[in-house]
């Protein structure tokens, strides 16, 4: 039996246990990374609304949740799930690019302004194209 | 004008080496946050990367920029929020979190005496209990670890703690460590001599 550890002790303690939990060495480098993604002059949609509300103008129904956003040209409705995503774009756009930090690629949109897809875990966001203008949605995590 | 803030002024110019230093200087706050919600490795890269590309859509947009450490906690706290909603099937677990140095996943928070680190009865005994805290104090003395160091203004910020509270409450959160059962177990427990 020892004596009472003192404040000083139990924090020298934790702080060894913790010593060795930093962020893994890539992804720091992602993070050093993501500096390369700055858009400057990018017109970034503003996030209405983050929700669990149920959500009935999808077509696949309710998703787990529901990100809202508003532009200049217009507002965009995400639907996400696990590696899942679907969009409502209004007014209907002429084009959507989906961004990863490892690429982007273009989505298919129909005429209503719905796009929808699969895509692996991590960090996404859409650049979406109107006639008077584009905009991006904040990123965030799929 | 600190040193912050002029790492997110060079960083609005294009510095990237003053966000390094920005990441290197919030990093460990937002893994912390990150770990406090039990979310794995893999999901935990996935929130910490989505921070640090929001920093950087957002960095001409943060109003005081030295008070970062408190829109860099918040984003991750809203990120981690926003998907444990979404990922109904994202492995959280009560107890099991990797280290970065594992390459499968290790079953508790500390490095295993397998791998060949030594602890001492009392750092296992600090852990247990540490396992068994309640949240609130989990985060706080966690904070008050890091390194860097966070400010008390800053960890005011980060749990929405009054500054003078912060005091009294790591207080309490270390004499219910040091109260535990597996800490009394090897010290007879009671106040320090």
């Amino acid at each position: 039996m020892t004596d009472a550890m003192s404040d000083e002790e139990i924090l020298a303690h934790l702080t060894d246990l913790f010593a060795d939990d930093h962020p893994p060495a890539d992804a720091m480098e992602a993070a050093y990374a993501a500096f390369g993604w700055r858009t400057l002059d990018a017109d970034l949609a503003q996030l209405l609304e983050d929700s669990q509300a149920e959500v009935v103008m999808f077509r696949q129904g309710a998703h787990a949740r529901l990100l809202s956003y508003d532009c200049a040209y217009g507002t965009i409705e995400l639907g996400v799930d696990e590696q899942a995503f679907e969009l409502l774009v209004r007014p209907g756009a002429r084009s959507v690019m989906i961004h990863r930090p490892w690429g982007s690629s273009p989505a298919t949109l129909d005429a209503e302004g719905r796009a929808s897809g699969r895509e692996p875990a991590g960090p996404i966001r859409f650049g979406i194209v109107w006639d008077g203008g584009s905009a991006l949605t904040p990123w965030t995590t799929l | 004008m600190d040193d912050v803030e002029r790492c997110v002024e060079a960083a609005r110019k294009g510095d990237p080496q003053a966000w390094q230093r920005l990441v290197d200087g919030h990093a460990g706050l937002v893994w912390s946050v990150i770990r406090g919600f039990r979310f794995d490795t893999e999901t935990g890269k996935d929130v910490f990367q989505t921070v640090w590309l929001r920093l950087a859509e957002h960095l001409d947009n943060i109003r005081e920029p030295a008070k970062i450490a408190g829109w860099i906690g918040q984003t991750t706290r809203n990120e981690c929020v926003g998907l444990v909603r979404q990922r109904t099937k994202v492995v959280v677990s009560d107890e099991v979190a990797d280290l970065p140095e594992a390459n499968d996943r290790a079953t508790t928070h500390f490095p295993d005496p397998g791998a060949g680190l030594e602890r001492s009865e009392e750092r296992e005994a600090v852990a247990e209990a540490f396992d068994r805290l309640g949240e609130r104090c989990q985060r706080l003395l966690r904070l008050l670890i890091l390194d860097p160091p966070l400010s008390y203004e800053q960890i005011s910020e980060q749990l929405e703690l009054p500054v003078g509270s912060i005091g009294p409450t790591r207080s309490r959160c270390l004499d219910t460590l040091r109260n535990s059962p597996q800490i009394s177990r090897i010290t007879g427990g009671g106040r320090p001599s």
